[in-house]
């Protein structure tokens, strides 16, 4: 925890680099790792890289291939890119760390026009692959590609497919799929959900006529006989049913490619280690029988060479999510814009202003008076129980309160939680009026201590 | 399935469920989930998270039942802060604060904690009979619904709003519509555009609701203790009964039931899960009772249908869960992960190839229930004395432990620092006379609201087909219609009647 918090001190004041120089003189090749390991899955619990950093978890642990434990992490949120901007800043030059990601944070970064990049952290390597599927509901008149390509051309407006977030994978195949059978990307109907769940859904009751997402998403669903593959995007066939996107007459194919890349900066000896600790994952048997559940497919990629992999699919994203108005400034189709609804809110909110101001006005001849009345009694009496007449809690206390906790935080930064804690408990006491200087101190310490114990050491969650 | 067979199975499940090792398991995952309920923000999707990598070693039915009580438990535990303090341990007890709170300022803490454990018992087991019962049948509800449908079952919440705020439609709207501005920071799922987050990337991911309920509710009740004067360390009435009398049990008995009915079919729907079905039950209660003046001082109702739903919506959710391994929850979510990383696919084959396993996981939440209510009514006791330590260290105490269940969820000081800002929004709310929890009502809907209409515009073939095509989006059109009416009407007959007097006085 000390060392712990000496890092990411030293991350926050930006010294990283000179830092990182350090750390790697003491990581020789022998004595790495010294702590604990992480790998941040930059989805919430239960996202595609949560599930597979938890793999590589229990294969690390099945086959003995770290000398300390090793940790999962979750850092959600727009597409991975905000895990992302945590490893390249706060995280440089922590060589106990490393990320899983893959195609979706590659295009994400592209859609949400990110500051950071893949590219900005440092390649360790990609693992596995999953393929896309193109499936229908088992009521659907389509029985194969051809059929429902057929349907899409002619009313390309009325047809609304689905998969996963926009401008991600799924979307991008479907704009591809669209392009080589004629129809302009930017006329397609997408239908986003947040997760395969949700998605699942929707496809499985058929309200929605097709969808795009990961073979392993719905294989058991397909076997359950609830939905139809229709193509899968590999190269070849990865099961004898289901025919490729080449097979189907479009010259496509496309993978959702899975990885792990390192924070930029760490040292060339954890980075050795880090490759070899891949390797031994990959040729474990652990792993095969992990991977052959998942259908995660043998694409086995390191270092430099990922690099360049990397670079190719970023120009890739760029020039198809153009075309479907997705990328930098174009808000992409939609039957409702992303402006809409926060406009109506806009006017709703107006609008309950105006009631507002009309309530007060008639207020003086209406009920609506004492109904502020009422409100402004409440509070008053609210205040009155807690502060024996004074009508309503003063404004100097309410902003002691904020730059109080707001203080905590910054000193949660610098001297960490086990030394800023006391003195903010001790501080709210005297804020709120107690007396008892030395039970406060003596309660404060306990409290510390407790929470700290239960976080770190029930709970295992690292405070800072 | 015969009646014969479901007997011989859940006989297999109990066999299973109650060996010693399950049993001790089931009891960690209780403990362990009341007291992540209890803490505000910790919740039982973080807690099963972290504790997925110690259980590899395990077998998976020991661990998934252990889960089991993590959920059920949490759910129990969320209320008791709520009910003592205002500070709801999760999202889904933020509705709890709303007569609970007040009960326990008249001395009725006791009260309020048992009606609020009895509910969820009696609600976690009505839903895991309906588990057992109708698995496979349940979850196709979950499929009837298409954008349209969720579309019109948010906009049926959006109207509880009138049941939820005290004295001013006016002033609840404008609540709601600073939550619904809250909901719309972040990714536009559906084309990716950034909303809101002005050039700032911890933004981008919105703001979640468990960060809603914690920064609204634990740390703006904070702010507000805070803020007012020294001398406020009055005397809380004591704590009078730990059990209900004859009048309290019939008014909490009916509501208990109307909760779970509520809850459980909330629980059905991916995504909607037991926040909103504590909103729905919530002015449910409000709407048939005949005392709907009593609400927000104190109504019991007001307490025990909201507890009992956001218990039988736990329970709701794991029937697409096992049926069709559809997650309906964060914590569902992170279950699923658990079931494949054992090698476990739910779905209908997985009562085909584990049925000790599926059985004895509904087994293990019949005992998770009778557990968590022996372990709950004594304690009952113990927290009411928690109404004796003196203010200023409770309060600090939830302050520590409101920013650090902040940070828990991602482990970032970001989420820290939006705890912060909402408490002081919920403050000035209050000190302003707005209602807060329409606020959060908003961020819950808000989201689902938006992305279900523009995906039930883009899904649908013509206008005609938007609205005949949906008989069920109808009757919700239509509820909501009744509701808003019955909701408003009240404040329009009080000004006709009120105008006159209040204009003579002039």
């Amino acid at each position: 925890m000390g060392e712990e918090a000496v890092d990411r001190r030293q991350a926050a004041f930006g010294a990283a680099a000179c830092m990182a120089g350090i750390g790697g003189g003491i990581a020789r090749a022998e004595d790495f790792p010294t702590r604990p390991l992480t790998i941040m899955a930059p989805t919430n619990p239960g996202g595609g890289w949560d599930i597979f950093a938890r793999a590589i978890q229990q294969a690390a642990r099945a086959e003995g291939l770290s000398p300390k434990p090793i940790e999962v992490i979750n850092r959600g949120g727009a597409g991975g890119t905000i895990g992302l901007a945590e490893l390249v800043s706060r995280r440089r030059g922590d060589p106990h760390i490393v990320m899983a990601t893959g195609s979706v944070m590659v295009s994400s970064s592209v859609a949400h026009n990110s500051p950071v990049r893949l590219a900005d952290a440092a390649p360790l390597a990609k693992i596995a692959s999953d393929y896309l599927v193109v499936a229908v509901p088992t009521a659907s008149p389509y029985r194969t590609l051809g059929e429902l390509l057929e349907a899409f051309r002619s009313t390309p407006g009325a047809f609304a497919w689905c998969g996963g977030s926009a401008g991600g994978i799924d979307h991008m195949l479907f704009g591809m799929i669209a392009e080589a059978v004629g129809v302009s990307p930017r006329e397609i109907r997408y239908v986003a959900y947040a997760g395969a769940g949700e998605a699942t859904a929707a496809i499985v009751g058929g309200q929605v006529p097709a969808g795009v997402t990961g073979y392993s998403e719905w294989s058991s669903l397909r076997d359950d006989g609830r939905v139809r593959f229709l193509a899968v995007s590999s190269p070849r066939r990865i099961d004898a049913d289901t025919p490729t996107l080449i097979e189907s007459g479009l010259a496509l194919s496309m993978e959702n490619w899975r990885g792990l890349v390192l924070p930029p900066g760490v040292s060339a000896e954890a980075t050795r280690w880090w490759t070899g600790f891949v390797r031994r994952l990959h040729e474990s048997p652990r792993w095969r029988e992990i991977a052959l559940r998942y259908a995660w497919h043998d694409t086995y990629l390191e270092g430099p060479e990922l690099a360049r992999f990397i670079a190719r699919e970023e120009a890739q994203a760029g020039k198809v999510l153009v075309r479907l108005g997705i990328s930098s400034g174009g808000s992409g189709y939609a039957a409702v814009g992303p402006w809409t609804f926060p406009a109506a809110i806009g006017v709703a909110g107006a609008a309950a202003v105006a009631g507002l101001a009309l309530e007060r006005r008639s207020g003086r001849a209406g009920m609506l008076a004492a109904a502020v009345a009422d409100e402004a009694r409440a509070v008053a009496e609210t205040a009155d129980a807690r502060g024996g007449g004074d009508e309503a809690p003063p404004w100097l206390r309410f902003a002691a309160a904020v730059a109080l906790t707001a203080a905590y935080l910054v000193a949660l930064n610098f001297v960490g939680f086990l030394a800023a804690t006391p003195f903010l408990i001790v501080a709210a006491c005297r804020l709120i009026g107690s007396r008892a200087l030395v039970r406060d101190l003596v309660a404060a310490l306990a409290m510390t201590g407790g929470a700290w114990v239960l976080f770190t050491r029930l709970l295992h969650i690292a405070l800072p | 399935m015969s009646l014969t067979t479901l007997a011989h199975d859940m006989g297999a499940g109990f066999a299973i469920a109650l060996t010693p090792t399950n049993l001790v398991m089931g009891l960690a995952g209780c403990v362990l989930g009341t007291a992540v309920g209890v803490l505000p923000g910790l919740g039982p999707s973080v807690a099963i998270a972290l504790l997925l990598p110690m259980t590899f070693g395990l077998d998976p039915t020991a661990a998934l039942i252990m889960f089991g009580g993590i959920y059920y438990g949490a759910m129990f535990g969320g209320s008791t802060t709520a009910i003592l303090m205002n500070t709801p341990g999760d999202a889904a007890a933020s509705v709890s604060t709303l007569d609970g709170y007040p009960m326990a300022m008249k001395g009725q803490a006791g009260v309020a904690l048992a009606a609020a454990a009895i509910g969820s018992a009696l609600a976690g087991t009505f839903a895991t009979f309906m588990l057992m019962l109708l698995m496979g049948s349940l979850a196709t509800i979950t499929l009837l619904f298409g954008p349209m449908e969720y579309f019109a079952l948010m906009l049926l919440a959006l109207t509880t709003v009138t049941a939820v705020s005290a004295h001013s439609p006016a002033r609840a709207a404008i609540s709601l519509c600073a939550g619904l501005a809250l909901a719309m920071v972040g990714i536009d799922l559906q084309t990716g555009a950034a909303r809101f987050t002005f050039g700032l990337p911890d933004l981008l991911g919105g703001v979640d609701v468990v960060l809603g309920a914690v920064g609204l509710f634990a740390v703006g009740e904070v702010f507000w203790i805070m803020a007012a004067r020294p001398e406020a360390d009055h005397p809380q009435p004591p704590t009078n009964r730990l059990w209900l009398n004859r009048t309290e049990w019939k008014r909490a008995a009916p509501a208990w039931g109307r909760g779970t009915l509520v809850g459980f079919l909330s629980g059905l729907l991916p995504g909607s899960g037991a926040t909103l079905a504590a909103f729905l039950s919530y002015a449910v209660e409000k709407r048939v009772s005949r005392r709907p003046e009593e609400f927000g001082k104190g109504a019991i109702e007001g307490l025990a249908g909201p507890e009992a739903a956001n218990n039988a919506a736990a329970g709701g959710a794991m029937a697409p869960l096992l049926a069709l391994g559809i997650p309906g929850s964060a914590t569902t979510a992170v279950m699923l992960v658990a079931f494949q990383l054992y090698g476990l696919q739910p779905g209908p084959s997985l009562v085909e190839n584990n049925p000790g396993l599926v059985w004895g996981l509904v087994a293990s939440l019949y005992v998770a229930n009778v557990l968590l209510i022996v372990l709950n009514l004594p304690l009952i006791g113990v927290w009411v004395q928690l109404l004796k330590t003196p203010k200023g260290l409770l309060t600090s105490t939830i302050l520590v432990f409101a920013l650090l269940g902040a940070y828990s969820l991602q482990g970032s000081l970001a989420d820290m620092v939006m705890v912060l800002g909402l408490g002081g929004f919920a403050f000035l709310l209050r000190r302003f006379g707005f209602p807060v929890a329409p606020v959060l009502l908003g961020v819950v809907i808000g989201p689902m609201m938006e992305q279900e209409l523009r995906r039930a515009l883009a899904v649908s073939s013509s206008p005609t087909e938007l609205f005949l095509g949906h008989p069920l989006a109808l009757a919700f059109f239509a509820l909501a219609a009744a509701s808003l009416a019955a909701g408003v009407a009240p404040y329009l007959r009080r000004r006709a009647v009120a105008a006159p007097r209040l204009g003579d006085d002039d």
